[in-house]
């Protein structure tokens, strides 16, 4: 199994200095799966990125209120390591491109507002 | 007894309790559909704050002992004097007021399955339509002869859960003799945040290399290696002159004996696997971790270690209507982390809201993308997805950061993980 994995990886990424116990699976893997929808991936973003993308005083950007098409290019370029970053590139490489899509259906839907200013629903 | 809007207004005033509970006042009928919560950890808080986000008209009550959290992600900083207890704590304002949560002061004891009620210590039968359980791990004492939650409550911390045992540890180390010796126990898997006894080992060094600059800390490891070992191992290299007869840290795997087995509280030593007999002037052992003991007490284990779970929506395999998150479950490939605990909980959210609603739940994934650090220049991540694949849990990705000592991309990392620290608590507490 960890085999398969690994050959995977080297087919699919073939850079990056991997540890030894590093393993990814090309997302494709899962395009046959039901559709994750964009607010359960979102919500995965929180604990940088703030509740609903929300937080507007830190380092990390906000992605609430973000333009679909600037969050789908910032993305498939994180994902295709066009443009090299310390966490978002691995982050990023996890999804399929219609998951990308979905999240920014999410995040751009969602006012571009501090989640203290939000309402709940 | 729920926070009514009156009771809202008689506290903050009329437009203020419209904006700090941000759900319509009709909003918690007597007849609404009841979630009750046990444990007000990552886990259980994060069920909370999410289910309301996802429905306004629920009723929510959370179960819980304790009138604040201390937050264990960060606080083995308290360690070296970088934050304080008390900037690690956190209340349950913002879960009672803004996300209107009814939260009990109370300790839930026992699951009635069929009546759907949980009793609490204090003797109140509190009824359910849902119930999520979140207690966080519980310790194996005896796993090492001699050790007791007794002597963990003494002199001999484990300090496993943030609190007053993380600062009498820190009282300890920083008070033993000139050239004394830390030894710490560390686990086998799983246990909860895997590389947090090696974070731990790092920031003790720091401390002492500046005050007690020839004393010496042993790690005594059940387990062959551990996670980021190389990245550990170079700093300490670097900083400490690891794998040198100077080292301030060093590092005994299990292949080579690290094994503690029993612990001699008078004469402050501890045994190893292979018999020998090592004296210390600080004893830290992280004990073997299990369930909360309310899961074995309800008979969520099921006669195991762990409470075994449905992998797609974190269901009991004992009751339906009883669902368990984070470190108490047995989840398989997960690590036991706060993170994927509050990931496991906002889908658990939407479980439930499909059930109360009637539609499809739809389909999860979960991330673990935390932080750990060696020091205060010295920054790691690690990315980790989950799928639910083939009525299984899945491991896509697990990456580490790269191992260098590159300054620059290190003290990002550094302040990549404090970001991380805040926003995440702000993510379940706000």
């Amino acid at each position: 199994m960890k085999r398969i994995l690994l050959l995977n990886l080297l087919l699919t990424i073939g850079l990056n200095a991997w540890a030894e116990s590093d393993i990814f699976i090309p997302p494709e893997r899962y395009a046959k799966d039901p559709a994750v929808s964009g607010r359960v991936l979102g919500d995965n973003c929180s604990a940088c990125h703030g509740t609903r993308g929300a937080v507007f005083d830190e380092s990390m950007p906000p992605l609430a209120g973000m333009d679909r098409d600037t969050f789908i290019k910032l993305m498939k370029d994180f994902k295709n390591e066009v443009r090299p970053t310390i966490v978002m590139n691995d982050v990023a490489k996890a999804y399929t491109d219609e998951e990308i899509e979905r999240m920014a259906d999410y995040f751009s839907s969602i006012p571009a507002l501090p989640w203290k200013k939000q309402t709940l629903h | 007894m729920l926070l009514t809007r009156r009771d809202l207004i008689k506290l903050f005033g009329a437009s203020a309790a419209t904006a700090a509970l941000g759900v319509s006042p009709k909003a918690f009928s007597a007849s609404a559909p009841h979630l009750v919560i046990v444990g007000g950890g990552v886990g259980g808080t994060a069920t909370a704050k999410y289910m309301r986000m996802l429905d306004p008209s629920i009723r929510i009550t959370l179960i819980e002992p304790n009138r604040e959290y201390v937050f264990c992600p960060g606080s083995n900083e308290v360690l070296n004097d970088e934050v304080t207890l008390a900037e690690q704590t956190v209340t349950y304002d913002s879960i009672r007021n803004r996300y209107g949560v009814n939260v009990v002061l109370d300790k839930a004891t026992a699951i009635d399955y069929d009546k759907k009620t949980v009793r609490t210590a204090k003797g109140e039968r509190i009824a359910y339509d849902w119930l999520v359980v979140s207690p966080g791990p519980d310790f194996v004492f005896d796993a090492v002869e001699g050790y007791s939650r007794e002597l963990a409550e003494g002199d001999f911390p484990h300090a496993w859960k943030a609190g007053p045992q993380t600062l009498k540890l820190k009282k300890l180390y920083q008070g033993m003799r000139t050239g004394g010796v830390v030894v710490i126990s560390a686990p086998p898997m799983p246990y909860r945040c895997p590389p947090a006894p090696y974070e731990r080992a790092s920031f003790m060094a720091e401390w002492l290399k500046e005050h007690n600059p020839t004393a010496k800390i042993l790690i005594l490891d059940s387990k062959p290696d551990f996670i980021f070992q190389p990245h550990y191992e170079t700093y300490w290299k670097e900083k400490f002159g690891y794998g040198t007869d100077n080292a301030m840290i060093e590092w005994v795997g299990e292949h080579n004996g690290g094994k503690v087995v029993s612990l001699d509280p008078n004469t402050r030593s501890v045994k190893t696997a292979d018999g020998e007999t090592i004296k210390a002037d600080v004893i830290n052992i992280i004990p073997v971790h299990k369930a909360g003991k309310f899961a074995f007490d309800t008979g969520l284990t099921m006669g195991k270690q762990w409470v075994p779970i449905n992998p797609f929506d974190f269901r009991s395999k004992v009751d339906k209507n009883v669902f368990v998150i984070g470190d108490t479950t047995e989840a398989d490939p997960m690590v036991k982390t706060g993170y994927l605990a509050s990931n496991q909980a906002k889908w658990v959210a939407q479980v439930i809201l499909a059930e109360m609603t009637g539609k499809d739940p739809g389909y999860p994934l979960w991330t673990n993308n935390c932080v750990a650090m060696a020091g205060e220049d010295f920054g790691m991540t690690i990315t980790d997805t989950f799928r639910y694949h083939d009525g299984k849990i899945e491991l896509q990705e697990t990456i580490q950061s790269p191992v260098n000592l590159n300054p620059h991309l290190n003290a990002e990392r550094v302040a990549i993980a404090r970001n991380w620290q805040r926003t995440f608590r702000r993510d379940i507490f706000e």
